[in-house]
């Protein structure tokens, strides 16, 4: 026992420097094996596709996988898609991570937002080629396909939309004298003045977190935008820009909304309707199932008012497709086909509560209220246009928006402010090239 | 020639009789290498480029120090972080000193009361967050209806520019204080207990010992809390995040939340890099001067 200089269970010099050495050696040529170094991939027989899903609704991706399964795979055995669903949070993250570690998946839901910064630096495909004027015609409203613009190209695909409509509390608004829910702007100031005279709060902004993509149904209302149409100059501090944020203003100052609001999420703000606080309350669709389950709220829902334009706010779920595919052919028949397929759309919007963009998809939600919203996706929908630079620029605005509700600043003053910040993002910034 | 072979000699021979500790140190140094020292070194050679984490780099010398110098957010958010650690810290350390002095008492339901303290702490920041935000929520918080019952008028709390970060200074005042009292009752348990007796003997009151006794025999536990606070503190994120995401109009936006907006959601990675080293070298500053100020001297006499 004691001859190899272990005595007393004790290693010698040399034991110990030999030991240390095979263990370097063990862990140098190990962990690069063990991490798959230099190994390579090879793709044979059918087309893998992987598609990500953001999920709109729970189970989003399980149950478009199994309408994939049940419908898609039967008219394109050739192609098998495996759909991962990606989690809202961290969604940018994930998405430019991966596409950055090599790792992007073939076809990803995205929304308008979202996909711009990828298109930006090469990162998805063109999909020019594939908008034809056939294609094109199986939809219901052009203004969803332009939502998938970018710099004159097309990248994105809408599949379903979601809209934005008038939620009213009946109650409330009885109690107040207001014989129907405002259809105009004018109907709606009336409206205010009618509530607060009954010792009630109209209307709740959500001013936090995603303050702006609130700010951007009064926006849409007014006619304005963040960017001009080339994309290269902030004009959200041009008259059509201010006036949306003088609306908001007006709104607290006169006490038709608590000031609380600006410190608020979209839930929040939804829970102060749905407690019967405001009166009034704008959101989506699948808001019906969230506010039938409050009891005793009697509410209604109405066509969006209108203003200066007559679109309203919409968002559709869109799809890209990651230059990065091996396989775009196969990757434009799923998107193809879950955007315009009467069979898969249907079941889809039923099951999600979100509208079909296709002609000839006829959803029946059982429910008629939905008609409200499903008309607004005929008569005209928009969203914030693509721009890549609108994340960046939106706490910017949220700033801007605060500090004009809650703060010192003017609306024309906050709003100045706010450009000349995004003006100096823009000039740092090169449009993409690669389209 | 000669002399530059004795040195190599004697490197050498030290190295030599040395190299088992080496060995051991290896592993240490090597993952302090791979996960402290080269991260700080890549981010320092990022803050000198323009990436947006695709394509290659491009180096842009000090321009981005440049920007963070001109940049009238960054200095508010500066500003911010600094009265928040200027809110928490001195309050933190008294309070938590305080009630370490009253728990180190006699008294009845002591562990339950430590217990107590010590909740928040081991409470996710999260949880604490969201739980802290419907507090203060302006409608149907408890707070305002804590108000409004003694026929105050409510606050906007989290939603007005003035109250919206001494609202957060409070959460984190709340969130630390039973950690940091835990490390005083450590130290309290460690204080010499003759020189109380001795104190007693020479007249002293309760308050004559925790002033001229407690007080300067805890200063290296103190050093210690006012560090590892100041140096949490300037690193707060979480709080910031969920309940105003640095808002109302920038009023609550801290270094970590600026560095996180401008990284992560416009991914304008080199800017953020550039201000984490700004940050990396602030905290660094600050415990350097705080380690100059304790070590070295003889606390006790």
């Amino acid at each position: 026992m004691s001859t190899n200089g272990r005595e007393n269970g004790r290693i010698s010099r040399r034991e110990f420097l030999g030991a240390s050495a095979a263990m370097g050696l063990g862990l140098g040529l190990g962990i690069p094996m063990l991490s798959g170094c230099g190994s390579s991939q090879v793709s044979t027989g059918p087309a893998n596709l992987k598609l990500w899903i953001l999920p709109w609704s729970d189970r989003f991706g399980v149950v478009t996988q199994e309408l994939l399964d049940k419908t898609f795979s039967k008219d394109h055995p050739d192609i098998k898609v495996t759909v991962e669903e990606i989690p809202w949070k961290g969604v940018e993250e994930k998405y430019k991570s991966a596409f950055a570690a090599g790792t992007a998946p073939d076809v990803a839901s995205s929304t308008v937002n979202r996909w711009p910064p990828l298109a930006d630096v090469c990162g998805l495909q063109p999909l020019d080629e594939y908008f034809t004027v056939d294609f094109k015609n199986k939809f219901v409203n052009a203004d969803t396909l332009e939502m998938g613009k970018y710099l004159g190209h097309y990248y994105a695909v809408p599949v379903l939309m979601e809209n934005r409509s008038l939620f009213y509390n009946v109650d409330m608004l009885d109690a107040a004298g207001v014989a129907e829910p405002p259809q105009t702007l004018d109907d709606f100031w009336a409206a205010c003045d009618k509530i607060k005279a009954s010792g009630k709060f109209a209307w709740g902004h959500a001013g936090i977190q995603r303050s702006f993509a609130r700010f951007t149904f009064w926006l849409n209302l007014c006619g304005g935008q963040v960017f001009s149409d080339e994309g290269t100059k902030c004009v959200i501090n041009e008259p059509a820009g201010v006036e949306p944020l003088e609306i908001l203003l007006k709104m607290l100052k006169d006490g038709y909304m608590p000031e609380g609001c600006v410190g608020m999420t979209e839930e929040e703000v939804a829970a102060l309707f749905s407690d019967g606080v405001t009166a009034m309350h704008h959101d989506g669709e699948n808001y019906l199932m969230a506010f039938d389950k409050v009891e005793g709220l009697n509410y209604g829902v109405a066509k969006s008012f209108t203003y200066k334009t007559p679109i309203t706010y919409g968002g559709p779920e869109q799809f890209v497709m990651f230059k990065s595919t091996k396989y775009p052919q196969e990757s434009w028949a799923l998107m193809e086909y879950m955007a315009v397929n009467p069979a898969f759309s249907k079941e889809r919007c039923e099951t999600f509560f979100y509208f079909p963009v296709a002609k000839g998809v006829e959803c029946d939600f059982g429910d008629p209220r939905t008609d409200v919203f499903e008309s607004q996706t005929e008569t005209g929908v928009v969203d914030v246009a693509s721009h890549p630079l609108m994340d960046t620029a939106t706490p910017i605005l949220n700033a801007a928006i605060q500090e004009a509700l809650v703060g010192d600043a003017t609306p024309q003053g906050a709003l100045d402010k706010a450009a000349t910040e995004i003006d100096k993002l823009l000039a740092a910034w090169t449009p993409g090239t690669c389209g | 020639m000669d002399r530059r072979m004795t040195l190599w000699y004697s490197i050498r021979k030290r190295f030599a009789k040395s190299i088992e500790g080496y060995l051991f140190v290896t592993p240490a140094l090597l993952f302090l290498f791979a996960f402290f020292v080269l991260p700080i070194l890549l981010n320092f050679m990022l803050s000198l480029t323009k990436w947006k984490i695709v394509g290659a780099p491009e180096f842009v010398g000090l321009s981005n120090y440049m920007r963070m110098i001109q940049d009238g957010i960054f200095w508010k958010a500066v500003l911010n972080t600094s009265l928040f650690a200027l809110g928490t810290v001195p309050t933190v350390v008294v309070l938590s000193l305080l009630i370490a002095i009253a728990l180190n008492q006699k008294v009845r339901f002591k562990n339950l009361f430590r217990v107590a303290l010590f909740v928040p702490v081991i409470s996710s920041g999260v949880v604490v967050a969201t739980i802290w935000k419907y507090i203060y929520n302006s409608e149907f918080g408890v707070l305002n209806s804590l108000l409004r019952s003694v026929s105050l008028s409510p606050q906007l709390w989290i939603a007005s520019p003035t109250l919206a970060l001494p609202s957060l200074v409070v959460i984190n005042i709340w969130k630390n204080v039973g950690f940091y009292m835990v490390i005083y009752l450590a130290g309290l348990q460690g204080l010499p207990l003759e020189l109380y007796d001795a104190a007693k003997i020479d007249g002293a009151n309760k308050w004559q010992q925790l002033w001229y006794l407690t007080v300067p025999l805890l200063t290296p536990v103190t050093a210690l809390v006012v560090m590892m606070l100041t140096i949490e503190t300037f690193k707060i994120f979480d709080l910031v995040f969920i309940i105003t995401r640095g808002g109302p109009a920038y009023s609550t936006n801290t270094i970590m939340n600026y560095i996180y907006e401008k990284g992560f959601i416009g991914w304008d990675l080199s800017y953020a890099s550039t201000m984490s080293m700004f940050l990396l070298a602030l905290i660094l500053g600050f415990s350097v001067l705080q380690y100059k100020g304790v070590c070295g001297k003889d606390l006790y006499s």
